[in-house]
């Protein structure tokens, strides 16, 4: 008897996990099937070229769940705009979801390794954040822009230098003065291979004075270095924040921006503290959206497509703009003539100030 | 009071409580598969989390996390194969206490202790969160660097007969922690062999299964026949643990794991299976009976299970009151909160104290929920161990294939696996224990991550020393525990050489 009841409870349980099997392996099915159909387009395409445009618009719509991934820690910079996105854009893509995966570490080297790695079907995508063209135009990074796909630009935000509400440093001229009188010493927290990192060297270079640049990690942890007291000064993006200023632990001595931010009146900008725009153009921060390379275009255009309705969304408008980031899009080509630029700059920022 | 008056309507609500029952029943059950963990649950639940509105959004998310942290220690006691890196250490007495056919108890001791550890942390969430944040931003990275030195040579002195083998295990886990591209810059690949698939590094799920579960499948197909084990349970509806194994003597072990789980919950990075390993240390040092660990007792399933469950509420702390997740988890739900318009941080206690009520007492229903569900699941859980291993060890197989595929969606990771395993069984084969490696594996990177932003801080590492700081205590301390841990050890080998030295002189 009790033996009849095991076979059955295990028959049960084969049961069960069969029944979760398929739903398991079918992500790794998936691009199996895919590959024929995507790679279809491509061998025709030199054959007969003038059915592709006809047959491309209505072909691309995704068959499962699409993943965003974004190379930092959850909660992060990168993170909670991803997400704000990922939510609009998840109920209008027929049917599937857009969800965000979360690969952090090594500088965000980790995530964009995985989706480089990853098939070139749509199906994985990442957020790609401006300091990769720093990370690149340093020598960290063999890689480029042209080692992907870039399908759009769909966000911004803004760096700020930022003390604790008891510093001694009331404006940036105080810093800087502190900074020159005890080159080396005063400690700057960064987080390595983010765009800060270009700021401090355009700080550095431009008033000739030295920080001790130190690493304090990613956005959602870094914050209690300052708070601590371990760090003097940091400089992160103002949705990371935005918390601590409005309780009064932090105070805000200039933003990276070129026009006053519309939250903080009293902040200047780096423009007008004499820096050039030149120096500035480096220390913006955008996002944008990279696809494997070989990524169809009909699947590129359908996920651009996506980011600018919820660019235009006003709820979603509103909810970046709540963590002070701003929905800016760019199409795949206009994104793509910017990427170049911003590369450029960054090279020629990196010859001539950074060494 | 009226906060919590407003938080108390606002959670006993169907709704609510409902959220709160599927969450935990996902996460006992994301817990208690070998290969699927919390993490996953959570980011696989997130996104039906934004339709839901706040506070049922929190009461799912915190469901599945006091579930999932719990629900390992099915298949630990059953199988000794952790269901997640929180139950490494309930498997050092829970699975003795399965081949003493006494799994149901095993498992009733383990969600009773989850529950305490769990509510005594919602308490300390509740009244001493703010205190508790003071202190907790004190710890800078070369204080932490010193923990976690502190905690590697503690586990690796006591856990396992053989100290040194002990710190062999660590540094081959410390070696794994160092595969793929370097943590703090990513500018170097370390021991990738050329292979891409291993620039992310071995990732936590495949190691489990690889030193676990492979080794012990292994093993029990060489006794197919001999090995069935007949747990003969009383037939009961709701399992707690019987008298000899609840009450006043446990009192003082209850309080210290609780306190230590909090405690390592608060610092961020540590995580549960570090509280529960160092719970379970400390728990064997302060035993009266010390003989009695790891032979299936009690105590050290309420040390491992109470501290892992009370890691919980202490990582929710430093979430809540300055926006830093204690773990992978509360990072997670942190995000989750803020998407719902809630700005996790300093302003939190100030401007939504109704909420920070309500992630108290949802926190306590979540574990109460743990409880029971588990609980009454344990009737079914014990029945496992009844299967006759040559159905059971295929399904096992099977799930940990679903959970290696499901890191990734690669075949390379099952191969990985193999490797581990091999590694795995060889170790065990040869007496050298496997948490010190896992422990290694996970404070690994962490560890060297802040000894390189201490040397950025200070310079270098006699600046470091020269502070009179925790950091520098625990590097200390880590110090004298291993030079004392290995003195003893050859102390013994020096005694038994000399025995056997005279003994054969004597022969002669």
């Amino acid at each position: 008897m009790k033996r009849i009841v095991s076979i059955i409870l295990a028959a049960m349980m084969v049961l069960a996990l069969a029944a979760c099997g398929p739903a398991a392996s079918d992500p790794t099915q998936a691009p199996n099937t895919q590959a024929p159909n995507t790679q279809a387009p491509s061998t025709e395409a030199p054959t007969n070229p003038t059915d592709a445009p006809t047959e491309a618009p209505a072909a691309w719509v995704p068959e499962r769940d699409i993943t965003l991934v974004n190379p930092y820690e959850a909660g992060g910079t990168s993170d909670i705009p991803s997400r704000i996105y990922a939510d609009y854009i998840s109920q209008h893509m027929d049917g599937r979801m857009m969800n965000v995966n979360c690969i952090g570490g090594a500088g965000g080297a980790l995530g964009a390794q995985e989706v480089m790695n990853s098939a070139a079907d749509g199906y994985t995508i990442l957020v790609a954040p401006a300091g990769y063209a720093m990370n690149y135009a340093k020598g960290g990074l063999e890689w480029t822009y042209e080692a992907f796909d870039p399908v759009c630009l769909y966000v911004t935000s803004v760096l700020a230098v930022a003390v604790r509400s008891d510093s001694p440093y009331k404006t940036y001229q105080d810093l800087v003065d502190a900074v020159k009188a005890d080159p080396g010493n005063i400690k700057m927290g960064i987080s390595t291979g983010g765009l800060p990192q270009f700021s401090v060297y355009a700080m550095e270079a431009h008033e000739d004075m030295k920080f001790n640049t130190v690493d304090i990690g990613g956005t959602s942890v870094k914050a209690t270095e300052l708070l601590a007291g371990r760090v003097d000064v940091m400089i992160d993006s103002l949705g990371g924040m935005q918390s601590y200023t409005e309780s009064g632990d932090f105070r805000l001595l200039a933003v990276f921006a070129d026009s006053r931010h519309p939250a903080y009146p009293d902040v200047p900008t780096m423009l007008e503290l004499g820096y050039t725009s030149e120096e500035t153009s480096v220390m913006s921060q955008v996002f944008g959206i990279w696809a494997p390379k070989g990524t169809p275009a009909e699947a590129i255009d359908y996920i651009a497509g996506l980011f600018e309705a919820a660019a235009n969304d006003a709820e979603t408008v509103e909810k970046l703009n709540a963590q002070c980031y701003t929905a800016s899009f760019m199409d795949t080509d206009e994104y793509m003539v910017y990427l170049k630029d911003m590369y450029e700059s960054f090279v020629d920022f990196a010859n001539t100030y950074a060494g | 009071m009226s906060n919590f008056l407003d938080a108390l309507g606002s959670v006993m609500n169907p709704e609510v409580l409902l959220l709160i029952l599927v969450g935990t029943f996902v996460g006992i059950i994301f817990g208690a598969i070998p290969g699927l963990n919390t993490p996953i649950a959570v980011a696989l639940l997130l996104p039906f989390s934004y339709k839901l509105g706040t506070i049922p959004a929190v009461a799912l998310l915190l469901g599945v996390y006091m579930g999932g942290i719990s629900g390992g220690l099915v298949s630990a006691i059953l199988l000794r194969i952790p269901g997640t890196a929180a139950a490494i250490a309930t498997t050092f007495d829970g699975y003795p206490m399965t081949r003493k056919g006494l799994g149901a108890e095993a498992m009733a001791i383990g969600t009773f202790g989850s529950f305490i550890g769990g509510a005594f942390s919602a308490i300390v969430l509740a009244f001493l969160a703010a205190p508790l944040t003071k202190i907790a931003i004190q710890f800078g990275p070369w204080d932490y660097f010193g923990l976690m030195v502190f905690a590697l040579s503690l586990v690796s002195a006591l856990v396992g007969k053989n100290v040194l083998k002990g710190y062999i295990s660590m540094l081959i886990g410390l070696f794994i922690s160092c595969i793929g591209l370097s943590s703090l810059d990513g500018l170097t690949k370390r021991f990738t062999l050329g292979m891409y698939q291993l620039e992310g590094g071995v990732s936590m799920v495949i190691l489990i299964i690889g030193i676990y579960a492979v080794p012990e499948i292994l093993r029990a197909a060489g006794r197919l026949k001999e090995d069935v084990t007949t747990a003969h349970f009383e037939k009961k509806r709701f399992y707690v643990p019987g008298k000899e194994n609840r009450g006043k003597k446990f009192w003082p072990l209850w309080l210290q794991s609780s306190i230590i789980g909090t405690f390592i919950g608060i610092m961020p990075g540590l995580g549960s299976s570090t509280g529960a390993m160092l719970s379970y240390t400390a728990a064997q040092k302060t035993s009266k009976e010390k003989e009695k660990f790891s032979t299936g007792c009690a105590e050290g399933i309420y040390a491992s299970e109470v501290a892992n469950n009370a890691v919980t509420g202490g990582a929710l702390i430093p979430m809540l009151s300055l926006g830093i997740p204690g773990d992978s988890v509360t990072a997670i739900i942190m995000a989750a909160l803020i998407l719902q318009g809630i700005s996790v941080g300093p302003l939190l206690f100030t401007q939504h104290p109704d909420l920070v009520y309500v992630i108290v007492l949802v926190t306590f229903l979540a574990n109460l929920a743990m409880f029971v569900i588990q609980s009454l699941g344990i009737p079914l859980f014990a029945r496992i161990v009844q299967v006759p291993r040559y159905y059971l060890l295929p399904l096992i197989v099977m799930c940990c294939a679903i959970g290696c595929i499901s890191v990734n969606n690669r075949l390379f990771d099952f191969y990985l696996i193999i490797v581990l395993g091999i590694l795995g069984y060889a170790m065990e084969n040869n007496n050298y224990p496997l948490p010190p490696l896992l422990l290694g594996f996970i404070l690994g990177s962490d560890t060297e991550l802040y000894l390189r932003r201490s040397l950025m801080y200070y310079g270098s590492f006699g600046n470091c020393m020269k502070m009179f700081s925790a950091g520098t205590v625990l590097v200390i301390a880590a110090v004298v525990v291993t030079v004392v841990a290995l003195a003893m050890k050859s102390e013994t080998l020096m005694s038994r050489l000399r025995r056997k030295g005279s003994a054969g002189t004597g022969k002669k």
